[in-house]
Formats: structure tokens, C-alpha cells, sequence
């Protein structure tokens, strides 16, 4: 989401070097191609080459993570050219390269070199008639484009260079071709013998030092030693002007700010000996490395470097960017978790931005607050809690319109419906909304919003109680959408998909899943902690399952340590808190648990959906203890609330809960007809959990059945019949969640129904087994 | 300049004159020297003030002198601005001198002689201190830094014969008659000797080779020049001094890449010398970027306001970018810093030219040509103002004159003699025509045609032709005529013309014989 406030950095007004050896190489390669010296095969891959040079800092052309490439070496052209066939028989493009190269035998050549390249550049005054290139003539360029651009920048810089500077570039390029000597040497000598000697080749640097040895006084003052130029020509391989370095800083930020992950250290650590080597050191380094320490979650260093940036940035960019300056702050308080600091500077981001009349600034700052309010309810003081109702949001909304901002506006639906979906508002609203979302992603090409609209979607279905579908949302997001994708939502979704699989009861897989998340990805603390959580999570749900009380408990302690950011884990760690304490027959304390949780989630106006599981779980309590009809009204009451947001997992939790406390009120065929004609629906759900509730629930209505119908044999033995059916299909829901005490308990059933059938065998198989499983074989 | 000539003068004073300071006065000494080489010239004057030993009350004043030509330098504008001038003064100049009068007046010493000098040429006086450096240099004569003040009183050839009478015999007065001589372009065969002379006592002297370099460029002969100068760079490639004139060779002699190799190595040794930036605004000056170079030129006035190559170099670059006014101001502050240099006249001539001020114009070449009597160009130049300010007399006579020069220097240069020739005999009969004397306009017309074997067919011996032909006609001679106008058409020239006068003269000659 920073990557708004990021997009409006304006580029240092450095004025460095931009032409380098490398550059120099890149341009006599054009020529050639300027000269049709390359033959029409070749032109692809070697313009491909140059093009990858020159527009490497758009950032499209490469993968996610992957560098532009600022070092353009002589190996690299070499690679390229050495096999390719030149338009003179018998000569590569190589070949024709480094003669091009060798060819600049002084100073003035290069200058000359430089200075004509004008010459390639198609005539603005002749450019509207049609161009008919004829034989041998030179193929131009028109001014603007890429390569036209690059030439016409190339001859600029050079000439903007103070003479010393461009003497160090010919230093620099002399160095830089040396390694080819021999070759240059190799293949002139051959030519020599071919056309019968035409003289001794000229191989030195510098035409005006031919004839003097290598260590002659003058030669040392100009180039150096000869194994200084050795050591000088790898390092002018690396040699690379502030221009590159800019670059290479901004694809930093980008890739910081747009997809929100660190950068590779290795990569970290050789911009780092580029920028070493450099004396003056580009404004934009600082704002790297404070993303680098925000990142990793120093907290000191970011700040120290955040105001070392605009400190030195300060005289550039005026106090019109304060409001940056500021946003940058609160964003970075509110991540080191000083929510309320945060919100005060996000109030000063707001006020500045109203003052400047910076309207992007002002509608991100909002929007920002709109959804830090949603988070952190409790530290919001009542003025902006007050502002941030519904309006605010339709007035951001219309603003980011207004603006054209799409980005934004796209986000603000997507708020919308989710704000919809927590308040329990109709359904086809949300529907709609993300619909605009998506409507805006597609035809704006918001590439980057793409993510969170389908985890969204994905979360829909999964209200819904449509778990196939939710998941799928996922894998299409993370199989298609994942390229431009902030790492944020990438997260997000391995984590939903995980968190999906373990509901069906599938946890080893489900951490694997996590397990395989691609650790790039976790170089950010903050996501890096989301992921934990999860993790945490799934695994301390296995553990309640499996009745491994200590370890959940050791896992529930950690989980409860780590302060974590995201609301509905929130709560998920408190609902299996009081899990734990109910599977410990602590029930008061559950009971207190669960009605504390009730009440700050009432406070906070917390998810729907969490609130009627609270709500549920509560009823489920007082069943536990027997005291099922006191969860009468609240049931009722949830189902009804569920029913009306269409949280369809829910209402099925509702119903069954309903049905149990029908059992307990001997109303077994009506609980059954209850629960029955909904079973294929709860199926649809995949929720192990919710299965394994369910049949145990109609298990008990079919064994009360039989029990009212003690007088009719037959029909007894049918209900029977169905409860053992159920039972054996029970036993393997609560198999797949590894839930061994809620296996034993079926077993004992299974056995006490064989008994009332009068088949002995069976009720001691079964007996056998209850048993062996609550020795926990 | 100055403070690294006055640091040799006060190493050699160490070596010389130890005894020089009384033991009481040594510590003061040693910290006023101390601060003196860290430039704090007011503090060391302090310390010293009041010292009677010799050693010490020469630093005291010196000090006191450097310190004003700071001051001076602080207060004087940026290069070309618009309170640029020589307005400002070293302030300390008149409270030297009251001091030093009476300090000689007590007794005399050589290193105060020399600062008389410095200080009185400074205020103008140069008389005065004409004799004050020639008493220095005759009791100590290994102070260079005196010869070199003595070096700019001497303004003409006479000055130097003279002051050759005045100063000792002595191994440096010789150095200083070459230097003397080359700057004032006069060389002869004594100067050679001496040169010669001076080699064989110090083969090594690289300023010997450059001064020999320079007089060799003064005779046009560049290629000789360029070979001392190479010479020189393989021997000290890290000296710079005398680089630019090489870079001026270099100009002249067209050599571009050459000029940019020179540009490197005064670059690399040291980016921030006038020579280096001489260099360099020569380069760009070639490669026409003038606006480059003019900004080099400035530097190397920042560098040093009385560089005088760079003022001077600075006044072609305006000329190029038809900004007369700069010109002229630059040549003039190139006159003012060393009245010697011809070019600085010269170009001051051409630039009032292009401004049609042609009395003035003819003013500047005259002092150029009073430089440098036996170049024709400065002669040409001065008969094209004489022809425009309509005095046809004299025209002629400064053409014959340009003539002359010409065939002098045709021995050792062939770069515009013949040409230039050809223009001139074809300029002087014109002048002879418009004066109505033919004869003679006709003899310088067959002149100019005695050049074509060598020359071949050009535009010059065309317009000789035709004017010759032209003439034969008139005066009825038409088989000359008609030859004159047949070759013409032949070689190709002035075709339609000559077809004319063929056709026509061949008229004449039918209508006088009938068939």
C-alpha cells in the first residue's frame, strides 16, 4: 500500500557520470547495427541485448527479484556476438566489434566516436517523408526512440563532462577492452597473413604512445603500470556510473514498496561495495536502507535513516514533501506497533496534505486511517473513530473517482465490501462491490490489486460455506496473479489455502503447504509473523484435536506472547484458549473467557462472523456442562443472525447445536428432520470438525429415536441401524482430525447400540476397540 | 607564481645566507618562516616586525607584500565581470616603499633590491626599478625571480641590447638574454649561438629545449618545434610548463588527436595549472565547442589573472562567437599583462575591422607589426586597412612590404607563401590601376602569372588572365589576348567569360583580316 506515497519520490537531481566503458561497448554495437553490418538473423538477439540495457529500470522486462543488469561486461558481449555470422563473409560480429573498439586509438578518436553518433539519428526536418533506406546506406534512428533517446543522451552526457571526467572514461574504456588484446592481436595477425602483411598492427592503447615500452615514465603517468591495468581493467568491468547506481537503488525501492520483501542479501551486499567505491553516495541510498531496517524490523535504525533521507533530501524537494516525510513515520510507528504516535502523525500527514493541496497524498493518508482504524478500534481516539464511519469511506471513494486514482478506489470497494460482510449487510452488496473492484483491475490494469481482491473473494465463499470454490480463489491467485503481486497478499493466501486444508482435517499437509512458502517472501518481520501465527495456529488446533494437552498449551503460550497484528487470528487463538480450558473441564474459566472475548468484540463492532462463534461456542459450553437449554435463546438468536448474513458454516454450526439441545429436550425426530435435511450442504462445507458434530448430533436423535420406540422392534432396529451407519462414518471424520477421545467416546456408542441390538460380538469388537484407543493406541 | 618564485628566492637565501640572522632574531624568524609557508602572511609580517637583521626584515616586508596581493586577489571580480578591471591594488605597495627606501638608504641588500623592484614596476615606476632589479641581479645574480621582473621592462629589442650593456657578465644573464629575446620574437643567429652555447653546459635543461622549441615556432618552423616538445614530454612527462604554446603549436599545425593526447597528460598531472587549461580550451577550441573552451580559459584566469596565453586565447574564442566587444576586451587586458604579445594587437586590429573602425584597426596592426617586422600577415593586414581607408599609397607600400616578408620566411615555410603571394601582387596591381599606372599594374599582374608553374591553375592566376587579357584587348594586342583567354578556357576557368572573350576577340580578328 506505500507504494503510492513511494511513486511520487522525485529523482535525485544528481548530476553524475552516465556514460561508462560498458555503455561506450553497448554503443559501438549499435553502430554496427546502425553500419546493417549485422545480418538480418542476428538483429533479434542483439537488439534484445541492448534493449534489455536500456530499458532495464522499467522493471517489466525482468522477473520478480531479479536485478536490472548494470555491468554490461565485455564477456556478456562476447556470449552474444561471438557466434553470429557478420554481413562480411568470414567475420563474426565479434570480429567486427572489437574493431570498432580498436579502433578508438586516442582521446579525440573516442571524441570523435561520440560526437558523430548525432550523424546515426534520423533528420527531424526529413522525418516526414517516407524513408527508403537504399543499398549500403546507414539505417537511422529516429529521435525518440529508445535507442535514438539513448544516443542522444549518451552524446549529452559526454558533452555536459568536464575534460578530466572524460579522460577518466577513456581511462576507464582502456582498461575496460584490454582483456581482448590478445584476441584483437590473434585475429589481425591471420589477417595480416591473408592479405600478404599489411604492416605491423597497431596494438597499443594510444596511438601517441606506439613505440615507447610499457614502462616508459610517460606511459606510467597516463595509464598506469602494466599490472595495474590488469587489475584496472576487472575493475572497470564493474565500473558503473551514478546513473546505474540510481537505478539499481530505485529498483530496490520498487521492489520494497511495490511488492513489499526485502532484497536478496547477496545482491544487498555487492551494491553495497558499489556504492563503497563511490565517493558521493545518491540521496536515495538512504531511503533504501531505511526500507531495508524497516523491513527487518529495526526499529532505531529505520528512523535514524528515514530522517538522515529527507534531511539530506531537504533541499531538493522543500517542505512540499513533508507530508511524505510524515506518512513514511506513521506508517513506520504503526508497524513497530505505537498505534496511537501513529495515528497522531497520520493526523498530521492530513492536515499537511489538506494545507499543500495534495490530494493523492490526503486520500492515501485517509484511507490508511480508515483501515488502521478497522484494526486497532481500541486505539483510535473518538474524533477520528467518529470520522471513519461509513461516510468516510464513500467520500474516499469518490475522491480516488475524482482524482483518478484507481488504485485507490479499487482498495475502497473492496473495504466496502468487507465492511459490508463483518456488519452482516446484504450479501449482493459485497458481491457488487468486489465486482467494481475487479472491474477496475481489469480495465485499469492494477496489477497489484489483483490479490487482494480474490483473497477477499476466496473469504466470501468460504462464509458462504462453498469451500471448493473459496479454494480455488487461492490457487488461481497464487498460480496466475502472483508476478506483481505484493508479498503481503501472496502471504495471505498461502496462509488461507493452509489454514482451508486443516479445516478438512488435512494438517501435516496443510504445514507442509506452509512449510514450502517461498522464504523470499518471509524476509519482512511483519509477514514473517503472520506466517508464524498461522503456523502456531494449525498446529495447536492438531494438538486439541489430538488430546495432546501440553503441547497445545505450550504452543497456545507462545501464540499468546507474540503480539499479533491480525484480528481474526485473534480470535481464533482466544476460541481454541477456551477449547483448551473446556477439553481441561476448566469450564468456568472458558465460560469467563469466551463472555470477556464476547464483550470486546461488541465493543470493537469485531467481525460477525466471530461474534456468532463466540456465541456458539458458549451454547456448545453449556452443553458441555449439561445445561444445554440455557443456550436456547442465544442459538436461536445465532442461527437467526446467521441466517440473515448468509454465514452459511455457521447457521449449519447453529442448527446443530439447535438439534442438541432438541436431544436434550427428547424432541429426537425433530432435531433429526432438523439436521438431516441440511446434511448435504454441511457436507459440501469439507469442515471435519463441523461433520463430526453434526453426525454425532443425529447419531443421538437416531438412538433417542429408537428409544421411543422401544415396542417396535423393527423400526428400533432401523434407527439403529442408521445410528451405526452414522457412527462408522463419524468415526472416520473425527479419524481424519486425529480426535482420539472423540473416537473412544463413538466406539463406546457403537458398543452400548450392539448391545441393545443383542450383537455381542460386534459390541466386544467395539468395546475392544474403545479401549485400545483410550489407552491411545 | 609569485609565491613559488619568492619560496625558491628564500631557499637560496637559506643556503646562502645563513649567517644572515642574528642569534636573537632567529626564533622570530623561524616562526614568522613558518608562517609565511603556511600562508599567513599578515602573522609572519607581525612577528618580524622590527627586525634589523637582513634575512628577517626581508621576510617582514615580503609578507607584507604577499599579504596585500591576497587581498588584491579577494577583492578583484570574477573574470570578465562587469567591475572586472584593474581597479584594484595591493594596498601595502606605499608603506613598503616608505620602509624600504629608508632600509636602502641604510644599506643596501640584494633580496630588498629585488623588492624594491617588484613593488616599484608594480606602482608603474619602471624606470626606477629598471635600476633597482639591475643593482639586485649584479650582486646576487642567481635570484631568477628578479630576472624575471627584469625581463618584463624590457619591451623591445633596444631594451635588451641596453640592458645587456647595464647587467654583469655572468652565466644567468645569458639565460635571461634568451628568455628575452624569444619572448620579443627576435631571433638571430646570436640567439642561437647562445641557445647552442647554454645546451652544452646544461644537456638536460628541458627549459633550455622548450626555449630553443619556442624560438623554432616563432620561425613557423612547427615541425622541428613539435619534435623538442615530444621530446621534452617523454623526457619530465609530468612538466607543464610551456605546454600551452606546444598546445599553440599543435593548433596551428592542425593536429587534433595530438592536441587532445597533450590535453590528457597536462590533465592528468595536474587538473587545476593555467597551462593544463590553456590546453584543454585549445582542444575544444578545435574541435569548435567555443563556449567549452572559453569556459577553460577562464579557469585558467582564476587560476592566474596575468596568464597572458589564456587572455589572449580567450579574445580568438569571442572572436569565433562574434562577440567583438569581449574580444576586444580580453586582447586588451592580454596588452596590458605583457605588452609583447602581437597576437593580442593583432586580433585587437581584427576585431575593430569587423566593427569597420578602421583607423583603430590600423593603430593595432601597426604595434603588431612593430612585433614583428618581417610578418607578412601583419602587413596584408595593415595594406587591407590603408585600402579601405582609401589610401592607395600606402596600401601598396605595406603590400610590398607583406611581399617581402614573405619571400624572407618562404625558406623555412611553405604554409601561405606562394598563395599569399599571388593575392598580394594581384592586390597591389589592382591598387596600381585604381592609381592609374598601369605599367606598373600590369608588371605586377605578369608576376603573378610567373607563379603558375608552381602553383598551377588557381583562381588568383585566372583573375591575372583575365585581367591581362582584358588589357592586351584594349590596347588592340589580340593575339596575346586571345592566347591568354584560350588558356583560361582551357584550364577551365572563368569559363563563360573566357568563352565570351575568345568569341569576341576572334570577331575583331576576322573584321581586321577579312578572308
Amino acid at each position: 500500500m506505500q507504494n503510492h506515497a513511494a511513486s511520487r519520490l522525485p529523482r535525485d537531481p544528481t548530476t553524475g557520470r552516465y556514460l561508462t566503458p560498458g555503455k561506450l561497448a553497448l554503443l559501438a554495437l549499435i553502430t554496427l547495427y546502425t553500419e546493417n553490418r549485422i545480418p538480418s538473423p542476428s538483429i533479434i538477439p542483439v537488439l534484445t541485448f541492448v534493449l534489455q540495457h536500456l530499458i532495464a529500470n522499467r522493471g517489466q522486462l525482468f522477473a520478480h527479484g531479479s536485478p536490472p543488469p548494470t555491468v554490461i561486461s565485455l564477456e556478456a558481449l562476447q556470449k552474444l556476438t561471438v557466434l553470429e555470422q557478420s554481413a562480411i563473409t568470414g567475420r563474426t560480429i565479434y570480429d567486427l566489434l572489437l574493431k570498432k573498439l580498436w579502433e578508438l586509438n586516442s582521446y579525440d578518436a573516442l571524441h570523435d566516436f561520440v560526437v558523430n553518433l548525432e550523424t546515426y539519428l534520423a533528420d527531424p526536418k526529413k522525418a516526414e517523408k517516407t524513408y527508403i533506406r537504399s543499398q549500403g546506406e546507414k539505417s537511422l534512428f529516429t529521435r525518440n526512440s529508445v535507442i535514438g533517446a539513448f544516443i542522444r543522451r549518451a552524446t549529452l552526457e559526454f558533452s555536459r563532462m568536464p575534460f578530466a571526467e572524460a579522460t577518466q572514461l577513456w581511462q576507464g574504456f582502456i582498461a575496460y577492452r584490454e582483456p581482448t588484446l590478445p584476441q584483437w592481436k590473434k585475429r589481425n595477425l591471420s589477417l595480416v597473413h591473408s592479405t600478404g602483411g599489411v604492416g605491423p598492427v597497431e596494438t597499443h592503447h594510444d596511438k601517441f604512445l606506439a613505440g615507447l615500452p610499457a614502462d616508459h615514465p610517460l606511459v606510467r603517468h597516463l595509464y598506469g603500470a602494466v599490472d595495474d591495468m590488469k587489475h584496472q581493467g576487472e575493475k572497470a568491468h564493474g565500473m558503473v556510473s551514478v546513473d546505474d547506481v540510481e537505478k539499481l537503488l530505485e529498483f530496490q525501492v520498487d521492489c520494497m514498496q511495490r511488492l513489499g520483501t526485502r532484497v536478496p542479501e547477496q545482491m544487498q551486499n555487492s551494491l553495497k561495495a558499489i556504492l563503497d567505491s563511490r565517493a558521493s553516495k545518491p540521496n536515495l541510498q538512504y531511503y533504501v536502507e531505511f526500507l531495508n531496517a524497516w523491513r527487518s524490523g529495526d526499529y532505531q535504525g529505520s528512523f535514524e535513516c528515514l530522517h538522515q533521507y529527507f534531511d539530506y533530501t531537504m533541499h531538493t524537494r522543500d517542505r512540499t514533501f513533508y507530508q511524505y516525510a510524515l506518512l513514511n513515520l506513521a506508517i513506520l510507528q504503526a508497524d513497530f506497533g505505537c498505534n496511537r504516535e501513529s495515528i497522531l502523525a497520520m493526523q498530521e500527514t492530513v492536515n499537511t496534505a489538506r494545507e499543500n493541496k495534495d490530494i493523492a497524498c490526503l486520500n492515501f493518508a485517509l484511507s490508511w486511517l480508515y483501515h488502521f482504524h478497522k484494526a486497532h478500534p481500541q486505539d483510535c481516539p473518538e474524533v477520528i473513530a467518529a470520522r471513519m464511519e461509513r461516510e468516510s469511506l464513500s467520500f474516499l471513494k469518490v475522491k480516488a473517482k475524482e482524482s483518478g486514482m484507481h488504485h485507490l478506489q479499487s482498495m475502497a470497494h473492496l473495504s466496502e465490501a468487507k465492511q459490508a460482510l463483518t456488519n452482516a449487510e446484504s450479501l449482493g452488496f459485497a458481491f457488487e462491490s468486489i465486482l467494481r473492484s475487479s472491474h477496475l483491475n481489469t480495465s485499469k490494469g492494477i496489477n497489484n490489486a489483483v490479490g487482494s481482491q480474490m483473497v477477499l473473494q476466496s473469504s466470501v465463499w468460504t462464509r458462504l460455506g462453498v469451500h471448493y470454490a473459496a479454494m480455488l480463489g487461492c490457487e488461481l491467485f497464487l498460480t496466475k496473479y502472483w508476478k506483481n503481486a505484493p508479498v503481503e497478499d501472496l502471504v495471505k493466501a498461502q496462509c488461507r489455502t493452509a489454514f482451508l486444508i486443516a479445516q478438512k482435517g488435512r494438517f501435516e499437509e496443510a504445514l507442509d503447504k506452509l512449510e514450502n512458502i517461498d522464504a523470499e517472501n518471509l524476509r519482512t518481520l511483519k509477514y514473517y509473523q503472520y506466517w508464524a501465527t498461522y503456523g502456531g495456529l494449525i498446529r495447536l488446533k492438531r494438538e486439541l484435536f489430538r488430546g495432546d494437552l501440553a503441547a497445545a498449551e505450550y504452543n497456545l503460550q507462545q501464540l499468546l506472547a507474540a503480539s499479533s497484528t491480525e484480528p481474526e487470528c485473534v480470535v481464533e487463538v482466544q476460541l481454541c484458549r477456551a477449547q483448551l480450558h473446556m477439553r481441561r473441564s476448566n469450564f468456568s474459566e472458558a465460560l469467563d473467557l469466551l463472555t470477556t472475548l464476547a464483550e470486546d468484540l461488541e465493543r470493537d463492532k469485531g467481525d460477525i462472523s466471530s461474534r456468532l462463534r463466540v456465541m456458539l461456542n458458549k451454547a456448545q459450553l453449556l452443553a458441555k456442562c449439561g445445561r444445554a437449554v440455557k443456550g436456547l435463546s442465544v442459538t436461536l438468536r445465532a442461527a437467526a443472525i446467521a441466517w440473515r448474513a448468509k454465514l452459511l458454516p455457521i447457521l449449519y454450526l447453529a442448527n446443530a447445536v439447535l438439534a442438541n439441545i432438541l436431544i436434550q429436550l427428547h424432541e429426537f425426530a425433530v432435531a433429526y428432520a432438523l439436521l438431516d435435511a441440511i446434511m448435504p450442504q454441511i457436507l459440501e462445507c469439507e469442515d471435519a470438525h463441523l461433520n463430526g458434530i453434526c453426525l454425532n448430533t443425529l447419531i443421538d436423535a437416531q438412538v433417542g429415536m429408537a428409544g421411543k420406540v422401544t415396542d417396535d422392534k423393527k423400526k428400533m432396529a432401523e434407527c439403529m441401524g442408521r445410528a451405526l451407519e452414522m457412527i462408522d462414518k463419524c468415526f472416520v471424520e473425527y479419524g481424519k482430525l486425529g480426535d482420539r477421545a472423540a473416537q473412544a467416546e463413538l466406539m463406546n456408542k457403537k458398543a452400548r447400540v450392539h448391545n441393545i441390538l443383542e450383537n455381542m460380538e460386534l459390541r466386544n469388537e467395539a468395546a475392544a476397540t474403545c479401549i485400545q484407543l483410550k489407552k491411545g493406541h | 607564481m609569485k609565491g613559488r618564485s619568492s619560496s625558491t628566492a628564500l631557499t637560496d637565501e637559506d643556503l646562502r645566507l645563513d649567517g644572515f640572522v642574528s642569534d636573537d632574531e632567529e626564533d622570530k624568524y623561524c616562526l614568522a618562516k613558518s608562517y609565511f609557508d603556511v600562508h599567513e602572511f599578515d602573522r609572519a609580517s607581525r612577528v618580524v616586525d622590527g627586525c634589523v637583521s637582513s634575512k628577517a626584515a626581508f621576510l617582514c616586508l615580503y609578507a607584507k607584500f604577499m599579504a596585500g596581493e591576497k587581498r588584491k586577489d579577494e577583492e578583484s571580480e570574477m573574470v570578465l565581470g562587469p567591475l572586472d578591471g584593474n581597479v584594484t591594488a595591493n594596498k601595502e605597495l606605499p608603506i613598503i616603499t616608505k620602509k624600504l627606501e629608508t632600509m636602502l638608504a641604510e644599506k643596501e641588500d640584494t633580496f630588498l633590491l629585488y623588492l624594491y623592484g617588484v613593488v616599484l614596476l608594480k606602482q608603474r615606476n619602471e624606470k626606477q626599478a629598471y635600476e633597482a632589479l639591475v643593482r639586485s641581479v649584479s650582486a646576487y645574480p642567481y635570484n631568477w625571480a628578479a630576472w624575471d621582473e627584469l625581463k618584463t621592462i624590457t619591451k623591445s629589442v633596444d631594451d635588451v641590447t641596453r640592458a645587456m650593456q647595464d647587467l654583469p657578465e655572468h652565466l644567468i644573464t645569458h639565460f635571461f638574454h634568451v628568455l628575452a629575446s624569444q619572448e620579443l620574437y627576435h631571433v638571430n643567429e646570436h640567439v642561437y649561438s647562445l641557445v647552442d652555447q647554454l645546451s652544452d653546459i646544461f644537456p638536460g635543461s628541458a627549459w633550455l629545449k622548450s626555449q630553443r622549441a619556442l624560438l623554432l615556432y616563432h620561425l613557423k618552423d612547427y615541425e622541428e618545434s613539435e619534435k623538442i616538445f615530444d621530446e621534452i614530454m617523454q623526457s619530465d612527462p609530468y612538466r607543464l610548463d610551456f605546454l600551452d604554446h606546444y598546445s599553440n603549436i599543435l593548433y596551428v599545425m592542425d593536429k587534433r588527436s595530438k592536441l587532445a593526447f597533450v590535453a590528457q597528460v597536462a590533465s592528468a598531472t595536474d587538473k587545476f595549472r593555467p597551462e593544463t587549461c590553456c590546453v584543454i580550451g585549445n582542444y575544444f577550441s578545435m574541435r569548435s565547442e567555443h563556449e567549452k573552451s572559453i569556459m577553460y580559459f577562464r579557469r585558467a584566469l582564476n587560476l592566474d589573472r596575468n596568464f597572458l596565453s589564456a587572455w589572449t586565447l580567450l579574445g580568438h574564442e569571442f572572436v569565433e562567437l562574434k562577440n567583438t566587444h569581449a574580444a576586444i576586451e580580453s586582447y586588451r587586458r592580454a596588452i596590458d599583462v605583457n605588452r609583447k604579445d602581437y597576437r593580442a594587437w593583432y586580433g585587437l586590429g581584427q576585431a575593430y575591422e569587423v566593427l569597420e573602425m578602421n583607423y583603430y584597426a590600423l593603430y593595432y596592426y601597426q604595434r603588431a607589426g612593430a612585433l614583428r617586422p618581417y610578418d607578412s600577415q601583419m602587413w596584408a593586414a595593415m595594406a587591407a586597412c590603408y585600402e579601405k581607408m582609401n589610401r592607395p599609397d600606402d596600401a601598396i607600400k605595406s603590400y610590398k612590404r607583406a611581399l617581402s616578408g614573405n619571400t624572407s620566411a618562404a625558406a623555412t615555410n611553405q604554409w601561405d607563401g606562394f598563395e599569399l603571394n599571388t593575392k598580394t601582387l594581384i592586390k597591389i596591381a589592382k591598387l596600381y590601376e585604381k592609381v592609374r599606372r598601369s605599367d606598373e599594374a600590369v608588371h605586377y599582374m605578369e608576376m603573378c602569372l610567373k607563379a603558375e608553374p608552381d602553383l598551377g591553375p588557381n583562381e588568383d592566376i585566372a583573375t591575372a588572365k583575365s585581367w591581362l587579357a582584358h588589357y592586351e584587348k584594349d590596347r588592340m594586342n589580340l593575339g596575346r589576348a586571345l592566347q591568354l583567354a584560350q588558356e583560361l578556357f582551357d584550364a577551365g576557368l572563368m569559363v563563360e567569360d573566357s568563352r565570351a572573350m575568345v568569341r569576341d576577340i576572334g570577331n575583331q580578328l576576322d573584321m581586321d583580316h577579312p578572308r
